[in-house]
């Protein structure tokens, strides 16, 4: 389905952080196809296609079905490709080249971690442990950032970059990745390999899952978790009520998401203290647990309540 | 900008422009389609460079304008000149002071899901009411709430349930603004307990036609009160809401089956009288396979119905149903696609009944959620045809049964979807000319009937020729109808009366000299 296909039934701003901080349907998947729809120019819409979080909730929500983040993904691309978004092009530009004599790895599963978790030595150790249980589970020195990024802001990715970045991981029956992004792409770039969410996959642990309390606010990695809403909803619900902890899921069963993220960082599109305190409303929490390193950062200046990686579970 | 040095100048041509597809509108005519003409806009400009000069953006360009090109009911096609995102009760009462002294119709939109082209607008400004969508002030000791009127009820439930808290009762779906609901009625499955969402209200802040901003209630400004409530927008914009709430409660839900339509509909009203049940109503999928949902909020009233009122439900439970249902198709070989059709519907729709992640422990913990998304997946489409008929408890059976005929004339797979709603005594002045039949007493009830179009392409014409022999029937047995502006209008005059229309058109005059406010919706 393609956004012609959009009737404007507004589900999708029920969810959408991007609409909910501004009330402007112009912010919103809503308000760019319905510009579209009516001959917008992608320069008309580029302030909404470049504030969006691509966090995926509006595409569990379409009762269209239409692949929202994709498209905008595609429009940004298309943006980019004419030439717009001088700035921003200026600003990404230092970050997209990672120069890295990578070497193959020999290991069946390799974790993607990011930067965010990279600069988290002591969490990374924990994570490799824990999900190193039949084979050593090694640490990609190579986690494609730069290529996470160039996804996200929808830059074309050449070819030599994309196969160098590929190329040590081709043996890998495993991998866990940490940016929703890239696991994406993952799909089609290694469809014969098992691909995780990392936080997902930690989530799975009885071992740290064990140890939620009833007073912690466990908080979803929404945009891999939208992006597989119906095999991982259930396993979170089921999540929240054993262990009665809280999560960051709405009444529509998405993941607020934070407004972590590159791109925002780099142009701040989203007000990150207003995103992180709507997670926190009217919430009663002691401790914040995350599944994403960059979501801990994002939250932790919002609030002064501990915020630990599910990871830091091992040892509480 | 000084009120006082403004005078406006009154509307000349009857009040109404000429309509060139249907000059006797306000008299009701068996017609087409009554999409009115498109403003001209006579003193746009102008009133462009008022606007700028008081500081309110105005977005002409045309994929702005376009955006709201047509409602969820997808018949009725209009453009504004303009589209102004309302951010507070200031900058709409100026707004709305230019508007008048310019004479450039203002239209309002929340969520846009009128089915009758109520919030399009055919020239001049829409003014979107979504821009102003916050919650003010939850007080957990008096449990009320304020809020901006453009809100949609889920965001609304979404910051209440963080609270422990819930609305009252809110249009299943979720899409709806608070301040469009208010304005129109809002019916729910437990309105037959608690009243339509209108009734809610407890106080409002109201920006009127000419620009002042009011702060009214049962007690201050009643009289505007009464207007705004079920006043399909024509008196006032309501820019803030202040509404009972309660506890929030998870539903013990259970589901009885019908191959009988009268049977269901009197079991719905004597459960309602009797008080049986906290929530009820009726989802057809064939008028031979017809639910009756009773749910309750507690324990306790779910065991009190089970020991005392069960036996008087004449419904079955899924499984003797089916049973029977199979048996009557299995001497019926010849309806075979009949029967298909019924078992296609019933294994897609029930499992969005109930989703397990919105279920815990055989309670629905989110039914804002779950009705509202079964409703657009099952019901929602590029067109949304829901004529209804709103009757007196005695007429409801009949009203049911004959619009029941229509749709089967009409098309060969359609929902009915039946509540009661209980009046308040003390709101009759709300009820007049509204939703609300003028010969209801304690509980009025409504029945919409939705074709299914699935893939199938209907004509405008037809559509229309369906709607308004479903309001034939109200006409012809005096009831009143949920969606009777925009394009419906017509059918004022002949199921309410001349006395009482013309009692609020000049009400209206005196409101809004330049008749600017929701152009053609009711007026």
């Amino acid at each position: 389905m393609s956004h012609s296909n959009c009737h404007g039934c507004s589900l999708c701003l029920l969810s959408c952080p991007m609409w909910q901080q501004r009330r402007d349907v112009q912010y919103s998947p809503q308000g760019i196809f319905k510009a579209l729809q009516h001959n917008a120019t992608n320069d008309e819409i580029a302030p909404a296609l470049f504030s969006c979080l691509l966090c995926g909730a509006c595409d569990v929500l379409c009762p269209e079905q239409i692949d929202i983040t994709d498209t905008i993904k595609t429009l940004r691309q298309t943006l980019f490709a004419k030439g717009g978004e001088i700035e921003l092009r200026k600003n990404i530009g230092s970050l997209l080249t990672q120069p890295v004599a990578e070497t193959r790895i020999e290991a069946n599963t390799i974790i993607l971690p990011g930067k965010a978790l990279r600069s988290m030595p002591d969490t990374l150790t924990k994570i490799q442990t824990l999900l190193s249980n039949e084979t050593h589970a090694a640490i990609a020195t190579d986690d494609g950032d730069d290529i996470a990024l160039a996804l996200e802001a929808g830059i074309h990715i050449s070819e030599q970059r994309r196969r160098n970045f590929l190329e040590p991981l081709q043996e890998a029956r495993r991998l866990y990745i940490s940016n929703a992004h890239l696991l994406r792409a993952l799909h089609q770039w290694l469809p014969a390999t098992a691909l995780c969410a990392l936080g997902y996959s930690l989530s799975q642990l009885g071992e740290l899952t064990s140890k939620l309390k009833k007073s912690d606010l466990y908080l979803i990695e929404a945009r891999s978790f939208h992006f597989d809403h119906k095999q991982k909803i259930t396993h979170y619900d089921q999540l929240r009520y054993q262990q009665g902890c809280q999560t960051n899921l709405d009444l529509q069963c998405n993941a607020i998401p934070t407004a972590a993220g590159v791109l925002n960082t780099l142009q701040p599109a989203l007000d990150a203290t207003e995103q992180g305190n709507w997670i926190l409303s009217g919430r009663n929490v002691q401790r914040i647990v995350v599944e994403c390193a960059e979501d801990g950062l994002a939250m932790s200046q919002v609030t002064r309540q501990p915020v630990l990686h599910i990871a830091d579970l091992m040892e509480a | 900008m000084d009120k006082q040095h403004i005078t406006y100048p009154r509307n000349t041509i009857g009040k109404i422009p000429p309509c060139p597809v249907a000059p006797d509108s306000l008299q009701g005519i068996p017609r087409q389609q009554t999409n009115p003409a498109r403003w001209q806009g006579e003193q746009w400009p102008a009133f462009v460079v008022a606007l700028k000069q008081a500081n309110i953006e105005l977005r002409v360009a045309p994929h702005n304008t376009g955006t709201y090109m047509t409602d969820a009911g997808g018949l009725a096609y209009g453009k504004p000149h303009g589209v102004v995102i309302a951010r507070g009760a200031a900058q709409i009462a100026t707004l709305m002071q230019l508007a008048q002294q310019f004479q450039v119709p203002v239209t309002t939109r929340g969520g846009g899901l009128t089915t009758e082209g109520e919030s399009v607008a055919f020239g001049g400004v829409l003014l979107d009411m979504t821009g102003m969508s916050r919650v003010l002030h939850i007080d957990k000791t008096a449990l009320t709430v304020r809020t901006e009127g453009g809100i949609f009820w889920h965001l609304l439930a979404e910051a209440l349930r963080r609270e422990g808290l819930d609305y009252l009762s809110a249009p299943l779906n979720l899409t709806s603004s608070v301040g469009g609901t208010l304005g129109v009625g809002g019916i729910d499955v437990n309105s037959s307990k608690l009243g339509c969402s209108a009734d809610q209200a407890i106080a409002l802040q109201v920006v009127t036609p000419t620009g002042e901003i009011v702060e009214c209630s049962d007690e201050m400004h009643a009289e505007l009160f009464q207007r705004v409530i079920l006043g399909y927008g024509q008196f006032g914009i309501i820019t803030e809401a202040t509404l009972r709430i309660r506890p929030y409660t998870p539903l013990r839900m259970h589901y009885y089956y019908y191959s009988s339509l009268r049977n269901a509909v009197e079991d719905l009203i004597h459960l309602d009288r009797t008080e049986a049940c906290d929530y009820s109503g009726i989802l057809t999928m064939m008028d031979r396979a017809i639910t009756l949902l009773v749910a309750f909020d507690s324990d306790e009233r779910e065991t009190e119905f089970l020991n005392h009122h069960r036996q008087a439900v004449r419904g079955y439970g899924e499984l003797p149903f089916a049973i029977r249902t199979a048996a009557y198709y299995a001497v019926r070989p010849w309806r075979v696609k009949e029967a298909l059709y019924l078992y296609q519907r019933k294994r897609e729709l029930f499992p969005d009944l109930q989703p397990a992640h919105h279920m815990q422990g055989g309670q629905m913990i989110d039914r804002t959620v779950v009705f509202s998304r079964a409703v657009w997946k099952h019901w929602g489409g590029r067109q949304m045809v829901i004529p209804d008929l709103a009757s007196s408890v005695d007429k409801f059976v009949e009203s049911v049964e004959r619009g029941n005929a229509v749709c089967k004339k009409y098309f060969p797979h359609y929902t009915l979807y039946c509540v009661g709603i209980k009046l308040r005594a003390d709101h009759k002045p709300h009820y007049e000319l509204s939703c609300i039949p003028p010969d209801a007493e304690e509980w009025a009830y409504g029945c919409e009937f939705e074709p299914m179009m699935g893939d199938n392409s209907y004509s405008r014409d037809q559509l229309q020729s369906f709607k308004n022999e479903i309001y034939d029937i109200g006409v012809d047995l005096g009831t009143s109808y949920y969606r009777f502006g925009g394009m419906m209008k017509g059918y004022i005059r002949r199921a309410l009366g001349d006395e009482m229309v013309e009692k609020h058109l000049a009400m209206k005059r005196q409101a809004d000299p330049s008749m600017i406010l929701n152009r053609h919706v009711i007026f």
